[in-house]
């Protein structure tokens, strides 16, 4: 819209130009307020005291989405899964402790260990089960996808294994001499990484968190029990899959279990996308 | 300085250097705006400003600055002042300032005599226009702002601040020509 005069308008509106400059004159005779000093600077006194207050970094982070998001989604996740992981964790690491017998001197590879990435895969592949059903009607309701939601779910408690896992391992160093921390932490994060990975991938891909959280726990106890055979067959070499606790293949483990969440991720996003197209 | 948008944003962070420059900014349209629809009651006008800027630092949390601003606070500038003009039943505009309260701005007695009269027929023009369109004109005339933008402050359609202006100008000749 073009800006108009006064006296555009006032054109436009068929005043004669006599009447237009009687309104002009009008306009421009009336009063004018005074600007007092005093009371501008009383308005700013008063402002100041409703300034809000610079926000620190760590108050920016808390009101940043993703945090909102990762704590929005504590709230709704079942609570059966922290109290499982927390409680088998201990429990592992109390026989660890218990046990010393049960792990011989300079092996970075303990009963803690073989517990840490079994809690977890079957907690992440309970995740997509419980939203499984209701996943278009939750996007619908809030400003995420799915598969962010999920992501920050599987986030949640790979987070807290995670963080249970560092404080196991701590724990053991402190009690056990001659363990390195940094050895001792791969030896079962990296297992940890790809099992979860995996356990995600079948969840959402078969839509059967129970089928999903069998393989990967199979899969774990059979490398388990199959990993110190020497001269067995070939065949049962291969199916122990001896990789998963070797420290060669750690760099891969977790880049293949980082490669099957996305891949489970891409997964459920063509699914939804087909499932909306359908609606 | 930065525009009005970069400065209330600023004032969003709890800047004061930010606010110090909106305020020095709108300060007098601002008061000026309240004035005229307070029918020139000076104490009210300030008032209304007072009360517009405290409003809009309650409210700044809320803005958004991929918005323009100066909609935004005259728009609540708008809202007070109609409100309490129309608690006071919108006083007649005869009601000018209280001089004595400001004896250092007032001309000397000699020359407000000469000039009353005619502010006193002017103000008196002005305040018989309905509020309504009073405020348009002001927007118009006096802050300068496109129609369009006084219809995003007003809350109303540009056909109806094009009317409203409209019927302002030509109650204002009417009277003028009464007056002849």
């Amino acid at each position: 819209v073009k800006k108009q005069s006064l006296e555009e308008r006032l054109s436009e509106e068929d005043f004669s130009p006599a009447e237009i400059e009687g309104i002009e004159n009008l306009l421009r005779q009336a009063p004018a307020p005074h600007v007092r000093p005093a009371h501008q600077a009383q308005v700013l006194n008063a402002m100041t005291s409703l300034l809000p207050q610079p926000e620190t970094r760590l108050e920016r982070l808390q009101a940043g989405y993703p945090v909102q998001l990762l704590y929005s989604q504590i709230r709704i996740l079942r609570r059966e899964i922290w109290q499982a992981s927390a409680l088998v964790l201990a429990l592992g690491l109390l026989a660890t402790l218990a046990l010393p017998a049960a792990n011989p001197a300079g092996t970075d590879f303990f009963l803690f260990s073989a517990l840490a990435p079994l809690v977890a895969a079957v907690g992440v592949a309970l995740l997509y089960s419980d939203i499984s059903r209701s996943m278009l009607e939750i996007e619908a309701a809030t400003r995420t996808t799915g598969p962010v939601l999920l992501l920050a779910r599987l986030t949640l408690v790979f987070g807290f294994n995670l963080t249970f896992g560092l404080a196991g391992s701590v724990v053991l160093v402190f009690f056990f001499n001659g363990i390195s921390l940094a050895p001792l932490i791969l030896s079962w994060l990296a297992p940890m990484t790809f099992l979860c990975g995996l356990a995600f991938f079948l969840s959402i891909a078969t839509s059967d968190s129970l089928l999903a959280s069998g393989i990967s726990l199979l899969l774990w106890l059979v490398h388990l029990l199959l990993r110190n055979l020497d001269g067995a067959e070939i065949w049962l070499q291969w199916v122990a899959l001896p990789g998963l606790s070797q420290p060669s293949s750690r760099p891969l483990l977790m880049l293949s279990g980082s490669l099957l969440v996305a891949a489970a991720l891409w997964l459920l996003d063509v699914r939804l996308h087909r499932e909306r197209n359908l609606l | 300085m930065g525009s009005d948008e970069t400065l209330a944003a600023g004032v969003q962070q709890g800047n004061q250097a930010s606010m110090q420059a909106l305020v020095e900014r709108y300060y007098e349209p601002l008061l000026r705006f309240s004035f005229w629809l307070s029918g020139g009651n000076q104490a009210q006008a300030e008032d209304m400003v007072q009360e517009t800027f405290l409003r809009m630092m309650r409210g700044i949390g809320g803005y958004d600055p991929a918005r323009p601003f100066k909609p935004w606070l005259y728009a609540i500038a708008e809202h007070i002042a109609f409100n309490q003009v129309q608690q006071a039943k919108a006083r007649p505009l005869l009601d000018l300032p209280d001089e004595t309260a400001y004896p250092d701005h007032f001309p000397q007695p000699e020359e407000q005599a000469e000039r009353g009269e005619a502010r006193q027929f002017v103000v008196t023009e002005l305040g018989q226009l309905p509020l309504r369109q009073r405020e348009v004109i002001e927007l118009f005339y006096y802050e300068d702002l496109p129609q369009k933008e006084i219809a995003e402050i007003l809350g109303i359609p540009l056909g109806t601040v094009k009317s409203r202006l409209s019927f302002g100008l030509k109650q204002l000749r009417a009277r003028m020509e009464v007056k002849r």
